[in-house]
């Protein structure tokens, strides 16, 4: 166990330290988009991997996250929140605000989503995303339409100016490190088990006395704040979004992939699925020129089929079972 | 004041009425067996009572309290326990976990619930498990983990719902000789059973369900011998054998 | 239940595979090479590498392919005729998804990875702000060849440089037009709702006519795909403007929005598209003679009498099987560009990005796209005051008809009535 904390505190020293190492920027932007993908994953995980709610819309709390964040810093009035705090916008504000968003929205859906299960549970967030995605399309005066919000001033946090890699990578590290740490703390207390529980059997939970609606709509609201974090943050690195770019069904199925092939249900997982298939999209990209989307695509397939546990479980029953070998023959000898 | 106060009950699915103005009482302290033959609606009753249906009509009271309506967790933390006949066990999880989990909702905290699962782990004997995947567990050890998590909710009253289905002799006898300590230990015991022997011998009182009605309810010698039970259910073969 | 998801999961995955229309073919322009190299841009004894980030994959890989071609034929004639002072030009395509977040990453790549002179890119205007974004941090001169928002060249970037016109300058061929000839005292517009829509209303359109002292009757936005326009269009018919401002997304926008005129029997003094869908081919060829007088204004296709324009268009229709457009043009006359600045770095010893940053901006020459310079005026920085014109659909064929000094031949106005043709 301690050993654990040390390596976990060693490879965060290591990540801190980084950048003073790479020079190389397009090495730092990939670090920058593996951690929003653990942030990615670690949001659909806390739904779909811990409470087995399997869902096809988390672009919906993604986008509203990346439209929140937008507003707060390009809307006179609201921007005016964060000038108290600071001299100018704040973006950290900023992704708050998307994030209460969110939350708020989820905190209407929920009790009508939950009423589906199962696979039409699922459905159901792909209708509620795309119905996101109309409405962010047609109510031009919060969202501007299909022209997109552009940002035009560098946002500052204090003195820090967010611009050029650097600050971005902190900022996303700072923000990937939050969420591990908070699904973690999650998982260990007893809204967790409830959690697991509740993946396991809904009508048993509910007899072991958990209130299962109640957790599952806590759940809904962690995950999607962890996903409009990660909206928040593509706002403020790519400067420019649009309905079919933030509220499109990629960013789900991206969302499920990276806790898939990382592994559903672990902690490690979603973390292992983001570095994998951040590393491999770039990869086939310079290798199957235009048609690395469909080699990207049919791996995930095997994956899918051949290692259905995902690749950190995969390893981590290798790992055991070589363990328990190991095990048994010592007590042999 | 009887413990649970069932009046009147009765469930519709569709145009099937399942269980049809049933209306029988249990007493604090005693073990009332449930018996029917299949179908007689003998599980809805317990899905009603524990919350996981709502009556069609009918009310239920536990402790003076109605409780017909409220929600399977409420009805949980009102002491009300209840096994499932075909087990439901969280089997990505523990032994430990499962039982764990259970006593959470009345625990403070982790520790507390930690403490109250190894009681009954203790209680049940079942520590062996204890570490195994729920998922890798016979069926009669299913049976008992169904048990262990009803125990931990620290309910005063117990639905057992066919807890020997599917075990062996042997297994049998030590199922009875749990319900018998359970029931030593203070709490009510409300027990669903196809195997009669077992039923008669753990029950003080019985109330026979078929086709939705109760048809009967007395000591375990009066039903045995109450013609319209021996029609409904139990046969002339059981008649001869007594 | 596990197989449903799967199978759902996979499913979803074709379908976002599918819609990505997957071209899988080769993206690069002159011949290809990863080329790693120490220090500041990437250009060894006998190469010289630029980059350009397109959509090559999605809905606009249609557009992407067109540079890609273009880029083809100008990189292999500028190698023919001696290359960069002897040294090869080739080019590093990278595929962006029309996605602002892909685009990033390619531009990161090729930044950074690939060690390129400079970037050409990147057509949809999201995208091409996001890639520029990445090209300022990096002090990376970028050379905008399509990308027309206003803003691009309005957030004060010294190392971004756009040939072609602004969408606000889109108008510009149609505002002498109007003034000159029709003299209109009202407008209505029409127009897709995505950023390049707003761009030409907001520092086009509606700029000239709050200057002008035209008003604007009706202002109706649509969602690219619409198909039944007629609700928009009575409503601009109620409203009775003397001229209509459309600006569709793609050709078939054109069409359907025409279509509703046709239907509706509304005929103003003018419709007049702004590019895009209104300057396609495709227009005609889906439209046949709905497109008939329907004017447009947008980029200069380029000077029809110059004779590289003519050979261009000739060896792309041999190669390609179609004529060239704006896109075309505007790849050709990029590619053009960027090898008179490489030349002049080298010239100055300087054939690094900073060299190439001070060549684009002292670029004053002729390209089949028209004279190229790039200034600072009114906000913006770096901007070539390209020519914009207005043309018209003439029996199958766009004409530029407006100004006259850049005119092939007359204007035909009023707009005939549907029923009278
Ligand atoms: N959820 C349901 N929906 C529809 N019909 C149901 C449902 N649950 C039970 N039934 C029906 O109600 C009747 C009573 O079923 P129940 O499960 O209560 O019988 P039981 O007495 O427990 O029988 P067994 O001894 O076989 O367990 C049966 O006809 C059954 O098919
Ligand atoms: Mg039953």
């Amino acid at each position: 166990m301690n050993r654990q904390k040390s390596y976990i505190a060693l490879s965060i020293v290591v990540l801190l330290l980084l950048p003073l190492f790479i020079k190389n920027q397009f090495l730092l932007h990939m670090f920058i988009l593996i951690f929003l993908g653990v942030i990615y994953g670690q949001s659909w995980n806390l739904l779909g991997g811990f409470t087995g709610q399997i869902s096809f819309g988390h672009a919906l709390f993604f986008g509203i996250g990346a439209y929140g964040t937008a507003k707060f810093l390009t809307s006179d009035s609201l921007s005016k929140i964060g000038v108290i705090f600071n001299h100018q916008a704040d973006p950290i504000l900023a992704i708050i605000f998307g994030g209460l968003m969110t939350i708020l929205v989820t905190f209407l859906m929920g009790t009508i989503i939950f009423r589906l299960s199962g696979p039409y549970f699922g459905l159901g967030t792909l209708a509620m995303a795309e119905i996101g995605l109309v409405i962010a399309m047609n109510l031009k005066s919060v969202t501007n339409g299909g022209e997109g919000i552009l940002l035009l001033d560098t946002p500052s946090i204090g003195p820090f100016e967010l611009m050029g890699k650097t600050s971005f990578y902190y900022l996303i590290l700072v923000l990937m490190l939050l969420t591990v740490f908070f699904v973690y703390q999650i998982m260990r207390r007893k809204m967790g088990y409830f959690l697991l529980a509740i993946r396991e059997d809904n009508q048993a939970a509910e007899a072991m006395g958990v209130p299962t609606k109640r957790y599952k709509i806590l759940a809904l609201m962690a995950s999607a704040f962890l996903s409009a974090l990660a909206g928040g943050f593509y706002t403020l690195y790519v400067g420019f979004i649009s309905p079919h770019d933030v509220f499109s069904v990629h960013t789900s199925v991206e969302m499920i992939f990276i806790t898939i092939v990382g592994g559903v249900g672990t902690l490690m997982g979603p973390v292992v699925g983001a570095v994998v298939l951040t590393v491999l999209s770039e990869v086939f990209k310079s290798y199957f020129d235009n048609a690395y989307l469909i080699v990207y695509g049919l791996l995930l397939i095997l994956v899918i089929l051949y290692m259905p546990e995902g690749i950190y479980g995969y390893l981590k029953k290798k790992w055991n079972a070589r363990k328990k070998v190991m095990a048994d023959a010592d007590v042999a000898s | 004041m009887p413990m649970l106060q069932v009046k009147d009950l009765t469930k519709q699915f569709g145009g099937l009425t399942a269980v049809s103005k049933v209306s029988f009482s249990v007493n604090e302290g005693e073990v009332l067996g449930l018996i029917g033959p299949n179908g007689a609606g003998k599980t809805t009753c317990f899905n009603m009572i524990a919350g996981a249906m709502n009556p069609t009509k009918g009310q239920i009271e536990f402790e003076g309290q109605r409780i017909d309506g409220l929600q399977a967790h409420q009805i949980s933390q009102k002491g009300i326990a209840r096994t499932f006949q075909i087990v439901k066990p969280l089997r990505n999880l523990s032994v430990f976990d499962n039982v764990m989990i259970a006593a959470l909702s009345k625990s403070k905290d982790i520790s507390q619930a930690r403490e109250i699962a190894q009681e009954v782990i203790d209680f049940t004997g079942i520590h062996d498990l204890a570490k195994k995947g729920a998922g890798e567990l016979s069926i009669g050890n299913l049976k008992r983990l169904e048990v262990a998590r009803a125990l931990a909710t620290l309910p005063r009253l117990l639905l057992l719902d066919e807890p020997m289905g599917g075990l062996n002799g042997k297994e049998v006898d030590q199922a009875i000789e749990l319900i018998l300590k359970i029931n030593k230990s203070g709490k009510t015991v409300v027990i669903i059973e196809h195997i009669m022997k077992a039923l008669m011998q753990v029950s003080d009182r019985i109330v026979v369900l078929a086709q939705g009605e109760k048809i009967a309810e007395g000591t375990p010698e009066a039903i045995s011998k109450n013609e319209a039970v021996i029609t409904a259910y139990l046969g002339e073969e059981y008649h001869a054998q007594s | 239940m596990k197989k449903f998801f799967v199978l759902l999961l996979a499913m979803l995955m074709v379908v976002s595979v599918a819609a990505c229309g997957s071209q899988g073919t080769s993206s690069e322009g002159g011949n290809e090479g990863e080329q790693q190299q120490n220090g500041q841009g990437s250009s060894d004894g006998d190469t010289v590498t630029i980059g350009a980030v397109l959509p090559m994959t999605g809905p606009a890989a249609t557009f992407g392919k067109k540079f890609e071609q273009a880029y083809t034929i100008a990189i292999e004639k500028v190698n023919e005729e001696g290359g960069i002072n002897g040294k090869t030009l080739r080019i590093i395509i990278e595929d962006s998804q029309e996605k602002a977040n892909i685009g990033m990453t390619a531009a990161e790549k090729l930044i950074n990875n690939d060690e390129v002179l400079a970037i050409l890119g990147a057509r949809a205007s999201g995208t091409t702000y996001a890639v520029a974004k990445v090209a300022s941090q990096n002090n990376m001169p970028m050379l905008v060849e399509h990308g027309s928002s206003d803003k691009i060249t309005q957030s004060g970037w010294e190392n971004v440089f756009r040939l072609n016109p602004t969408a606000g300058m889109y108008t510009e061929g149609m505002q002498a037009f109007l003034t000159d000839i029709v003299k209109p005292e009202s407008i209505a517009v029409i127009r897709v709702d995505n950023l390049f829509g707003e761009s030409v209303f907001e520092y086009g359109t509606k700029k000239y006519a709050e200057a002008n002292g035209i008003e604007i009757v009706a202002d109706e936005k649509f969602q690219g795909g619409t198909v039944d326009f007629k609700p928009i269009v009575a409503k601009v018919k109620e409203a009775n403007p003397d001229v209509v401002v459309i600006t569709a997304g793609n050709e078939n926008d054109a069409v359907q929005v025409t279509k509703a005129f046709k239907e509706l029997n509304y005929t103003p003094k003018a419709i007049i598209g702004t590019g895009a869908g209104h300057a396609v081919q495709g227009f005609h060829e889906q439209g046949g003679d709905l497109a008939q007088y329907i004017m447009t204004t947008g980029p200069w296709h380029g000077d029809k009498k110059n004779e590289e324009w003519q050979w261009f268009n000739e060896e792309f229709n041999k190669r390609y099987g179609h004529y060239i457009g704006e896109h075309e043009a505007e790849g050709y006359a990029a590619i053009q560009v960027m090898a008179d600045a490489l030349r002049r770095a080298d010239e100055a010893g300087e054939l690094t990005r900073d060299g190439v940053m001070k060549a684009l901006d002292e670029t004053d020459m002729d390209t089949i796209f028209g004279h190229v310079k790039f200034e600072d005026f009114d906000g913006y920085t770096n901007q070539n005051k390209s020519v914009s014109e207005l043309s018209q659909w003439i029996d199958g064929k766009l004409m530029s008809v407006y100004p006259e000094e850049i005119a092939e031949t007359e204007y035909v106005y009023p707009l005939t009535p549907w029923d009278q043709r």
